[in-house]
């Protein structure tokens, strides 16, 4: 399979104000959002991201979709670097997050057809483009609705149609199915590998165990922005784990068994906390 | 490059068409507003300062002498003579104060012979008329005006000392060189260049924190940001969106005003034509100050927005610098006209103020001082596009929620 993503020492920082120190009892006014972060994703694979909330999943979905820098590291996306070239990966990254959003005031048909202009692509070929992805996501009973008019799995799915109408060759998902009903989410996830199957790779994260079984190929377990675990779930349920520790005299292995259990184990023994 | 442009542009401006509330209060409120305002002004000042043309003046005598009543005699001075006894002066001054009728005129007994026996040597104060009015009335404050006139006149022909603006020095008795035109102009140069650039920023303010900060607050600017569309490109399509309809708002309030100027100039009782008072340049320079101003405070307040965490906060941003503009706009009176400098039009906002007082007003233009307006205005907003993009860049600004 092909490389298209090279994430390479991935690191980056924030400052806090004197508030958010003080909250959150740091020597520092500066927090490690993601700690040296390494993985790579192919054509065709689905990559999961899992980690408790504020691990810095998001931060690395952000640095992948060039929405900021890293402070050292780099990422390379089919050959362009997000660092250097972030004009190009653009081009090459479709972001899906409950973070962007839909504006309101406009339609779905009208927002597909704004972001297939500022990706610069043809009206011919976004008109196709739009007809099939509105077949697919059924958004075309409610394209000439008002997205603030809309359910929240109708804005979903009209959110999913516009996020990949330049054909990235990467998706970045996060929490595709979050706040979806069953039958939404089902669409939802039966695009996912539709997309997988048509060569795209996936980043994908997500909260739910179940999802992440099913659907990827590879998934990387970050925790407090760092990547403690990267490998397939089987891979991931026979391994010793002892290099990202905290402490690496605390070696351990993991049992065979579910994500979930895999998951609540590594994260006990790399926070020593319980769980 | 420029299709991104085009592209944010058209959405922004879709955005402000679909919103008919929007539009309402940015494009057509502002000159709705000015042209009520300048019309009722004119006509609350037709009504309030002038006499209807067949009003016959009440002027309460007491005492008058022959000389006086041969000099208010004339049919066209319009005033009614009406003898009171001395018992009545308090009643007639109760009906003057309630202002129910128009002057009281109390002349000392043989005012005609004092007159004529008076010594300025003597130590005998000089005879005293009063004249009581009052000028809460117009008809009042007229008719004493009128009567002080004709007194004052009486006056200089019985010590033939000296006179004061004869008539046949001036046939058409109008000594005052300064034409209606220029009258008019002083007033409105001084009255327009504020309310003017209110109404301008006003209108900016109700639809660039929404487009910036409302956008941000929405988590529908990542979407934007995402895409392979340049920030600057963005920047730019996004404040020249807002321009396109404050721009439309600054036209509407161009010609609300172009159009209330007759009403004014009726209650002014002023006889002047809007369109014989101004050229073509003074209209272009007019154009052409209202669009950099615009694009400096939509620039200006989308900075300001960018900044903000939501709508509500950058209101807060916004809501000083409108104090610093209605300053900036009272530009004229502070400096005490126009300077002849170039310096100061280098300041935005305080030089749009000064080119549009020196557009209205009836002194010749400085057109190199407007044409600095212009390019300080201009090169503002280029800088104000740059910092927006910088801005759009910053992941602390983007994404501090």
């Amino acid at each position: 399979m092909k490389e298209v993503l090279n994430v390479q020492n991935l690191h980056k920082t924030f400052k806090l104000s004197k508030k958010q120190q003080q909250l959150k009892k740091l020597p520092k006014p500066i927090i490690t959002a993601v700690d040296n972060v390494s993985f790579k994703s192919y054509e065709g694979e689905v990559f999961g991201l899992l980690g408790p909330n504020g691990a810095g999943k998001t931060t690395i979905m952000r640095i992948l979709a060039t929405l900021i820098n890293p402070d050292s590291g780099d990422a390379i996306v089919d050959g362009c670097s997000v660092k250097t070239d972030a004009q190009t990966v653009r081009q090459k990254v479709g972001f899906l997050t409950n973070e962007l959003k839909l504006d309101d005031f406009f339609t779905p048909n009208y927002l597909f057809d704004f972001f297939a202009e500022l990706h610069g692509i043809p009206k011919d070929k976004s008109a196709a483009r739009k007809q099939e992805l509105f077949a697919t996501f059924g958004v075309d009973n409610f394209a000439e609705v008002k997205v603030g008019q809309l359910s929240q799995g109708m804005r979903q799915k009209a959110s999913l149609a516009v996020s990949i109408v330049h054909d990235p060759k990467i998706i970045i998902f996060d929490e595709p199915t979050n706040g979806l009903d069953v039958i939404t989410a089902k669409v939802v996830t039966d695009f996912l590998v539709r997309l997988k199957n048509e060569g795209k790779s996936i980043i994908l994260s997500t909260h739910i165990f179940g999802l992440l079984e099913n659907l990827c190929d590879r998934i990387g377990i970050i925790i407090e922005g760092k990547m403690v675990a990267c490998d397939t779930l089987a891979s991931l349920a026979r391994s010793e784990h002892h290099e990202h520790a905290r402490d690496s005299a605390h070696s351990f292995k993991t049992e065979s068994g579910s994500l979930e259990k895999i998951f609540f184990e590594i994260y006990e023994a790399t926070t020593k906390e319980v769980v | 490059m420029r299709n991104n442009v085009l592209t944010v542009m058209k959405k922004e401006c879709a955005r402000i068409i679909g919103d008919k509330k929007l539009f309402f209060t940015t494009v057509l409120l502002p000159g709705l507003m000015l042209f009520i305002m300048y019309f009722f002004m004119g006509t609350f000042m037709a009504a309030m300062f002038t006499v209807d043309d067949d009003y016959m003046y009440q002027i309460h005598t007491v005492n008058l002498p022959d000389s006086i009543a041969e000099i208010m005699q004339p049919e066209e001075l319009r005033l009614e003579i009406l003898p009171t006894q001395p018992h009545e002066i308090e009643e007639v001054k109760a009906r003057i104060e309630n202002r129910e009728t128009d002057v009281l005129l109390i002349f000392p007994e043989n005012f005609d012979e004092l007159v004529a026996n008076f010594h300025r040597d003597a130590d005998i104060p000089a005879p005293n008329i009063q004249v009581w009015s009052n000028m809460t009335r117009t008809e009042s404050g007229e008719a004493g005006g009128i009567v002080m006139q004709l007194l004052n006149a009486y006056h200089f022909e019985l010590t033939h000392i000296f006179r004061i603006n004869a008539p046949e020095y001036a046939p058409d008795g109008r000594y005052d060189l300064a034409t209606d035109a220029d009258l008019f102009a002083m007033i409105i140069g001084m009255m327009i260049p504020m309310l003017f650039i209110i109404f301008i920023y006003n209108g900016c303010m109700s639809i660039a924190p929404e487009s910036i900060a409302g956008e941000k607050e929405r988590g529908t600017l990542g979407s934007i940001l995402v895409t392979p569309a340049r920030r600057r490109d963005i920047a730019l399509g996004k404040i020249l969106g807002i321009a396109v309809f404050a721009l439309m708002g600054a036209a509407v309030s161009i010609f609300a005003v172009l159009l209330s100027m007759p009403a004014l100039l009726a209650g002014m009782e002023m006889e002047a034509s809007v369109w014989e008072m101004y050229s073509l340049l003074d209209f272009a320079l007019l154009f052409f100050v209202a669009i950099s101003t615009t694009l400096v405070a939509v620039s200006l307040l989308s900075v300001l927005s960018a900044y903000a965490k939501s709508v509500k906060e950058a209101m807060s941003y916004a809501a000083p610098t409108m104090i610093l503009v209605v300053l900036a706009g009272t530009s004229g009176l502070i400096f005490g006209g126009v300077p002849e400098g170039a310096g100061v039009f280098f300041i935005p906002i305080v030089n749009s103020s000064l080119s549009i007082t020196a557009i209205f007003s009836a002194d010749a233009i400085n057109v190199p001082n407007v044409l600095i307006t212009i390019a300080t205005n201009f090169a503002l907003t280029v800088t104000l596009t740059l910092i927006l993009a910088k801005i759009f860049s910053s992941e602390r600004i983007i994404f501090d929620k």
